[in-house]
């Protein structure tokens, strides 16, 4: 064993293993954090993005919804009334459909 | 190895990304340490938490190592007052991040060794560590700590000259 070998052993003398898979995993949960935040100013960019846009076109937006709620007016009610039963009748209502 | 985990990772694969702390984690720990910072474990765990939002900036995959350290060693420098204060903490702490001796080196040895290393100047310090200590070639460390590559040659041959000076070898 040379001088050398001795100080290079030394120098390269690493942490103990007792600690690496508590480091990773305190890593890895502060990545998790990061990108969590990441993601949630994306999407908070995102709806301020939507916000002003459809704020820009409201007025044309207004103008359409008037011109085409009285032909969908139908519809929506047999939505909503199918919604109803649905949501009141359960499970029992969707076998009877058939789609339970 | 690293090339593909790095390319998974900056795909967004949390999971490749823990592959190369696991990698990694030792060396960069040990070498933050063995340069002298107290708080080796925040540091690296920075250094890793900067590195995954920063992959999109590497241009060579496959110099992910480099980079980190690079990453790790300008974090460790930026914190140094943090580092004194770190030197405040409780022994039990500290006795946390204790690094495995290495068998080849006596008591005694260790001790001249770490008060040794201790009177070298940080970069030296670095430089040596990584050279003599992982490995590493010069020119990796001069690309990772962002010195001339002169400078990294001076370094560790002097670093060496007085590190092997208290093990009674001086060249």
């Amino acid at each position: 064993m040379t001088l050398d070998d001795q100080l290079s052993a030394f120098l390269g003398e690493e942490p103990q293993q007792s600690r690496a898979e508590v480091f990773t995993a305190e890593v890895m949960k502060a990545v998790e954090r990061r990108v969590f935040l990441d993601r949630l100013a994306a999407m908070a960019a995102g709806a301020v993005v939507l916000t002003l846009v459809l704020w820009a076109v409201s007025p044309a937006l207004n103008l359409m919804v008037r011109a085409i709620a009285p032909s969908l007016a139908p519809v929506c009610g047999g939505l909503v009334f199918v919604a109803a039963i649905v949501m009141t009748g359960g499970p029992q209502v969707w076998r009877r459909l058939s789609i339970g | 190895m690293d090339a593909a985990l790095v390319r998974q990772a900056r795909a967004g694969s949390q999971a490749a990304f823990a592959r190369l702390v696991a990698i990694h984690e030792k060396p960069l720990r040990g070498f933050l340490r063995k340069s002298g910072w107290i708080d080796a474990d925040d540091i690296a765990q920075e250094a890793f938490v900067a590195a995954w939002a920063g992959l999109p900036k590497l241009r060579d995959d496959q110099g992910f190592r480099a980079w980190l350290f690079g990453v790790a060693w300008k974090k460790a420098l930026s914190q140094r007052r943090g580092a004194q204060r770190a030197a405040a903490r409780d022994e039990a702490w500290r006795g946390d991040q204790e690094l495995e001796a290495a068998k080849e080196v006596g008591a005694e040895d260790r001790l001249a060794l770490e008060t040794a290393l201790a009177t070298l100047p940080e970069d030296q310090r670095a430089c040596v560590t990584l050279c003599l200590g992982q490995g590493w070639s010069h020119a990796e460390v001069s690309d990772a700590l962002g010195l001339p590559l002169g400078t990294v040659k001076s370094h560790v041959t002097r670093g060496r000259e007085r590190l092997l000076a208290v093990l009674g070898g001086a060249s």
